[in-house]
């Protein structure tokens, strides 16, 4: 009885401790979404895992009928 | 002495039957920013039409500035790292104005280009856009009391739909489009980017004063302005890149542009 109790102790602590782990790492990638999100460069970022983005700088050339964006971000290299 | 005045009267209503201004609402949206929404107008008599922005018929003169707006946004990732967003947005005191000469079949246009981190007027003749090659479609519905016709068309890369009236049987548009045998009261393009529909019409109406010629700026062909313009972010990638601090390891620009004209007549083989 109590080796069962201690193995269902095990399995339990091992599945609250991979969801916790998943949680972190699905709330990381969000946040770096939403950081990145307006700046359509979220796909190049999260496929180079640890890269640190430092700034990022869009300039609008607005001429009225034509728009211009120029979107320059550094970041931290891999 | 009674038929003189009724001469007259004639004389007057046929002068300025054919001419008069509608006032367009425009909302572009080309998803880099929030959607634009703002008024143009369109004059018209016989021999003309000018396409231009509400904000300077007024006698307000174009100073020629150029308006910068900035904000600045800093988020943490983590204790020892935030990220910052910088905008930066330049905007064109100088309206683009689009002139057409039923005479000579002209397009005479005023664009600007971004030099030395201001804005020039350039004028150039667009002789493409009065080739417009229209469908007309046998659909009908009204706009603002006017009884419209719809007619499609392939223009830059847009596939447009217009709703034209023959009760004003004029070939102009708003923007560029234009050869229909009626005004175009309403016109946009499949994708939802681009919206202009007429709110206010009003003929007849004196338009001499506002219906003039672009003048203002260097002359230039249109493949030239295009081409000039399509490299103006070179020059601002490269100061930018210039002023970058040490130790900055690496840095990726990406360039995004969007207008009402995709592509051009001599790039297409």
């Amino acid at each position: 009885m109590k080796r069962t109790l201690l193995i269902l102790m095990t399995i339990l602590f091992s599945f609250g401790a991979f969801s916790s782990n998943g949680g972190a790492t699905t709330e990381n990638i969000e946040h770096q979404k939403e950081v990145l999100s307006s700046f359509e460069t979220s796909e190049l970022i999260l496929k180079k895992d640890k890269c640190v983005i430092k700034r990022t700088t869009t300039i609008t050339i607005d001429h009225g009928t034509y728009t211009e964006t120029i979107v320059l971000v550094e970041y931290i290299p891999c | 002495m009674k038929y003189f005045f009724y001469l007259l009267f004639l004389a007057f209503t046929h002068t300025y039957s054919q001419s008069g201004i509608i006032t367009y609402e425009s909302i572009i949206n080309f998803g880099n920013s929030a959607p634009k929404k703002s008024e143009k107008k369109l004059f018209f008599n016989e021999s003309a039409s000018l396409y231009r922005s509400v904000a300077n018929v007024s006698d307000r003169k174009e100073n020629g500035q150029t308006t910068k707006t900035r904000s600045k946004k800093t988020i943490p990732i983590d204790e020892n790292t935030a990220t910052e967003t910088v905008n930066i947005t330049y905007t064109s005191t100088f309206e683009p104005l689009y002139y057409f000469d039923v005479e000579t079949q002209q397009f005479i246009c005023r664009g600007t280009l971004f030099e030395n981190k201001k804005f020039e007027p350039y004028i150039y003749k667009d002789n493409y856009a009065r080739k417009i090659q229209w469908q007309l479609k046998n659909e009908f519905k009204t706009i603002s009391g006017y009884s419209c016709q719809k007619a499609t068309t392939d223009f830059r890369g847009r596939k447009y739909t217009a709703w034209f009236t023959t009760k004003i049987p004029l070939p102009y548009g708003p923007w560029k489009l234009n050869g229909l045998p009626g005004l175009i009261l309403e016109t946009y393009d499949e994708t939802g980017e681009i919206y202009i529909v007429a709110k206010k019409i009003e003929i007849p109406k004196n338009v001499k004063k506002f219906l003039k010629k672009p003048i203002e700026g260097a002359q230039i062909t249109f493949r030239e302005f295009i081409e000039r313009r399509s490299h103006e972010s070179d020059d601002i990638i490269k100061a930018f890149m210039a002023r970058l601090p040490k130790g900055t390891k690496n840095v990726t620009a990406k360039t995004k542009r969007t207008g009402f004209e995709l592509e051009y007549e001599w790039e297409k083989g």
